[in-house]
């Protein structure tokens, strides 16, 4: 690799990608898979630039794709910016969200030390080993994000388990968390949204989080119900009252758990208490409940919830905050609300609409990193070969989102005001210094020597950097270690496209 | 809001290399405007109890018979029973709960001001949308965008520029300081350095690459990331006056382990080194107690009470003199107690304010009542002083800001006699 070629070649994958963007989106509405591709005229392409000038309201068809790789995946691989100009980004979207047929096999043998995550509660608790499963958990996760072929899902994953926030160390959670991951959030993550709140109301993990596992007739617990409500489906202002709180509060009465601390073999699993059950009647949201139900009273809370309005405005306001703007547009919010209205709630659907939308083609450069992305992108640019394991963890710890560990019920926040501070951009600092000067433990970052300040930023920004910062990188230039670090740490490096 | 030196010397990124021996030599040298400068008014010190303190289980209304009744098993036994479980007494109506002994002391030496039945007025019983309404100073809208500190900073004619005038102890800046004045948040001071394995030349060239890179009107950089860029390199050069590595606090007092105390303790520092602050904002998380209160709570205060009381003994009287330190909650917790040894979301709140200028040994609060018929919303403690008045009256008293109708936008507070002006 010379120093010059991978400029060079990448502004002719660009101007390919402009158009192979354009017919990837034909070919999807005429239902065919294949792009051709075909002799571009130059006039197409466009030159690369860092951001959008002020004037122009379209981004360059570069931008397009480097949007793509850092929303739709966790940030781009080298290899990944070559096959987004290959196929485009309409077909980056349907290739990922059909993510059962990606092929993940190279992911699997990196998973295979993480065994106490499959591990009952019963044998965590008698082995004391929750501290392990919180690394392992953590770990695990990161590992997926930064190696799995399916992105998009590790993305949603990522998005349910904030949306579905569980704190780890909500005494004993600490026994059952990874259960939740393994059985709620990831099988759900891109399937219906019933079954998934279905799945969150019936796991042991939320329910001791949320208390729900004392909830009881005659003095109900409004936790769950309240969060349930405001949380998890409608929103806050989604349309219900305090009286609506107390009354599902006491339709999940008697949803509870077998203490996960246990000895018995079903330790940490879901049951109902009908003695414990509230059997009179109800109103909730407008709906009669007759006097004499039992569990059943619960989900059909859960299908009133899911199929109100104010649902699929919420969890679509709420996706198009992650994948857009923080302040996403009215009209891609109502797309993404319409088409959940339509597919019954169907994930895949909705974030299909929100990701093929021109709203987020059109949107750059709003949306800051959080720690996971930031950590995750710059270990895939790199391409860092890492366990994911403590140091790392623990620079997460620094920079403010040490996975599950956020502590009430709304998961991290999704705006940049958040992640805007003095010490934890100093952290994310150091975390590029770290990473660049490979001293960070279990994390190997093997450079090309002849990398260079257009090859890097390439990598790291899919496009040039003005000449003045050039200047400014000018002294670092035989120093890639030196130079992918202040790349990292750069402001351009943390935000999403 | 930065002086002209400062930003002439951002912007070239001069440096002036005589470092004091304390710290890496790479380390910037700036001129600093207001050095050594007391700010006008005090040093505010705003705790957040996050998730819905339980004020009636803190603050506790012995006095009031349907105390016991709602909280069969939960209710804080009254003085006069004389086991360790139960409150101390502060006149013959209300009492701390035990767990807040390290305030009695301050109570004794007449600077602290527990206020009961105070809140914000809104009913929303969202955690979010109720800390989010008090942090704006604002309740029950958010159409106004910053905080309520945030305004009053902007308001303050103050000569103020240090980038720590304002500071949220924590990973994130806390909502009340949001505005147009920087403020800013970090966890450490300890940790806060370029950590690298360059030499210090190499390190300090790094570090102004960083800053030319964030200070680049090329790279679009959103504004809030290059107004924090800038922090941090300010910040840099200020803390080369706090004693970082072993600080001792004063008359042996000890801040209870975790981010909490740890949090005050910095702030201690911060306000000893004199480097311009004026608001400080600590956290402490985990109020929300739906479930087994008893021991939850009890440690919680413990370590509230500790930390408030370790501050206290640090700053000593002399400091104390110009410091200010209120305590607020979203919400207080419902009346009754639920199923779960717990107790659900409720309105009304404690609020304990210390300081060297409270109009001490009083409870200040008309006190509602718990009977049926006193409860508001689902069965809570009514609200009867609005935080607002309670704010106000330091604001405008203490921190010498007479513009309380920037800071509580339609809003006429009450003074409620609280706070003395000297």
């Amino acid at each position: 690799m010379t120093k010059t070629t991978p400029r060079v070649s990448r502004r002719d994958f660009l101007k390919i990608a402009a158009a192979a963007g354009a017919l990837a989106a034909c070919s999807r509405i005429n239902g065919e898979t294949t792009i051709v591709s075909t002799a571009i005229s130059p006039a197409l392409g466009q030159t690369p630039t860092i951001a959008p000038t002020s004037g122009s309201s379209q981004p360059s068809t570069n931008l397009q794709s480097w949007l793509a790789a850092n929303r739709i995946l966790f940030g781009p691989r080298k290899s990944d910016i070559e096959h987004i100009s290959r196929i485009g980004v309409d077909a980056l979207i349907e290739e990922q969200l059909a993510h059962e047929q990606l092929d993940d096999a190279a992911l699997q043998p990196r998973l295979a030390s993480f065994d106490l995550l499959n591990a009952t509660p019963i044998e965590l608790t008698n082995d004391k080993k929750p501290a392990q499963t919180l690394q392992q958990l953590q770990a695990m996760t990161m590992t997926r994000a930064v190696y799995s072929s399916r992105q998009l899902y590790e993305l949603m994953c990522d998005f349910w388990t904030n949306h579905f926030n569980i704190y780890f160390r909500s005494g004993p959670v600490k026994y059952i968390k990874h259960i939740d991951d393994r059985e709620v959030i990831r099988p759900h993550a891109l399937g219906k949204f019933r079954d998934l709140l279905g799945a969150s109301a019936n796991s042991p993990a939320m329910l001791l989080y949320l208390d729900n596992d004392s909830n009881v007739k005659g003095k109900p617990n409004e936790n769950y119900a309240r969060e349930l409500m405001e949380l998890h489906t409608l929103g806050v202002n989604g349309g219900y009252t305090q009286r609506d709180v107390e009354e599902v509060a006491r339709a999940f009465t008697g949803w509870s758990i077998i203490g996960p601390k246990q000895t018995q073999k079903d330790a940490g699993t879901f049951v109902f208490r009908a003695k414990q059950h509230d059997r009179d009647a109800k109103e909730i949201l407008g709906e009669a409940f007759a006097a004499g139900g039992g569990k059943e009273e619960g989900e059909r809370v859960l299908d009133i919830l899911a199929r109100h309005p104010s649902a699929g405005t919420f969890i679509s306001l709420k996706l198009a905050r992650r994948f857009v703007a923080d302040q996403p547009p009215t009209s891609i919010v109502e797309k993404g609300a319409n088409a959940f209205k339509q597919s019954d709630g169907d994930i895949k659907a909705t974030l299909g609409a929100i990701l093929h939308s021109d709203e987020f083609k059109q949107s750059t450069g709003k949306k800051v990193k959080r720690p996971f992305e930031f950590v995750v992108s710059a270990l895939r640019a790199l391409n860092v070969e890492t366990d994911c394991g403590a140091p790392i963890q623990q620079a997460m710890l620094r920079m403010g989102q040490p996975l599950f560990l956020w502590e009430p019920p709304n998961g991290y926040p999704d705006v940049a005001g958040a992640w805007q501070n003095a010490g934890t951009l100093l952290a994310r600092w150091n975390f590029g210094l770290a990473l660049g000067g490979n001293a960070l433990k279990g994390a190997q970052t093997a450079l090309p020597r002849e990398t260079d300040i257009d090859a890097l930023s390439a990598r790291f920004f899919g496009s040039e950097l003005p000449q003045s910062v050039k200047e400014k990188l000018k002294p670092f230039e035989d120093n890639p270690a030196q130079l992918a670090a202040l790349m990292i740490a750069s402001p351009l490096f943390q935000t999403r496209g | 809001m930065l002086t002209r030196t400062l930003r002439q010397n951002l912007s070239n990124w001069t440096l002036a290399l005589n470092a004091k021996p304390a710290l890496p030599s790479w380390m910037p040298r700036m001129a600093f405007a207001p050095a050594g400068q007391a700010p006008k008014g005090d040093v505010l010190i705003c705790v957040f109890q996050r998730g819905g303190m339980d004020g009636l289980n803190a603050l506790v209304p012995f006095g009031d018979d349907n105390y016991f009744r709602a909280r069969p098993t939960l209710a804080i036994q009254p003085p006069t029973n004389g086991v360790d479980k139960s409150a101390i007494a502060l006149d013959n109506f209300f009492g701390l709960n035990p767990a807040l002994r390290p305030l009695k002391q301050i109570w004794d030496a007449g600077q602290l001001a527990p206020i009961h039945a105070v809140g914000s007025p809104d009913p929303t019983h969202s955690h979010f949308d109720a800390m989010d309404f008090m942090e704006r100073g604002t309740p029950g809208q958010k159409s106004v965008t910053s905080g309520w500190l945030g305004r009053h900073l902007a308001s303050m004619n103050s000569a103020n520029a240090s980038p720590l005038r304002a500071v949220g102890m924590g990973n994130m800046l806390q909502a009340s300081l949001r505005g147009p004045v920087a403020a800013t948040a970090f966890k450490s001071i300890a940790d806060f350095h370029l950590r690298g394995r360059g030499k210090g030349k190499e390190l300090e060239l790094m570090q102004q690459t960083l800053m030319a890179m964030y200070g680049s009107p090329e790279l679009n950089t959103p504004h809030g990331l290059a107004q924090t860029a800038k922090q941090i390199n300010e910040i840099f050069d200020l803390l080369t006056r706090v004693n970082v590595v072993d600080y001792k606090p004063a008359n042996n007092a000890q801040y209870p382990e975790g981010d909490f105390g740890m949090g005050l303790m910095q702030v201690a520092q911060l306000i000893k080194a004199e480097v311009g602050l004026e608001i400080a904002c600590v956290d402490i998380g985990g109020w929300d107690t739906h479930a087994n209160q008893e021991g939850q709570l009890s440690n919680l205060l413990a370590e509230f009470g500790q930390g408030l009381g370790a501050l206290w003994s640090d700053l000593g009287v002399e400091k104390m003199k110009n410091v200010m330190i209120v305590t607020m909650s979203e919400f207080g917790r419902r009346v009754n107690e639920n199923g779960s040894g717990g107790t659900d979301h409720g309105h009304a709140n404690a609020m304990f304010i210390i300081g060297g200028n409270v109009v001490g040994g009083k409870i200040h609060t008309d006190w509602p009542g718990l009977s049926k018929e006193n409860l508001d919303g689902p069965g809570d403690l009514a609200l009867t002083t609005d935080y607002r008045d309670v704010l106000s009256e330091i604001v405008s008293k203490r921190l010498k800001n007479p513009n309380i109708g920037e800071i509580f936008p339609d809003y006429s507070p009450k003074l409620r006699g609280i706070i003395r002006t000297e």
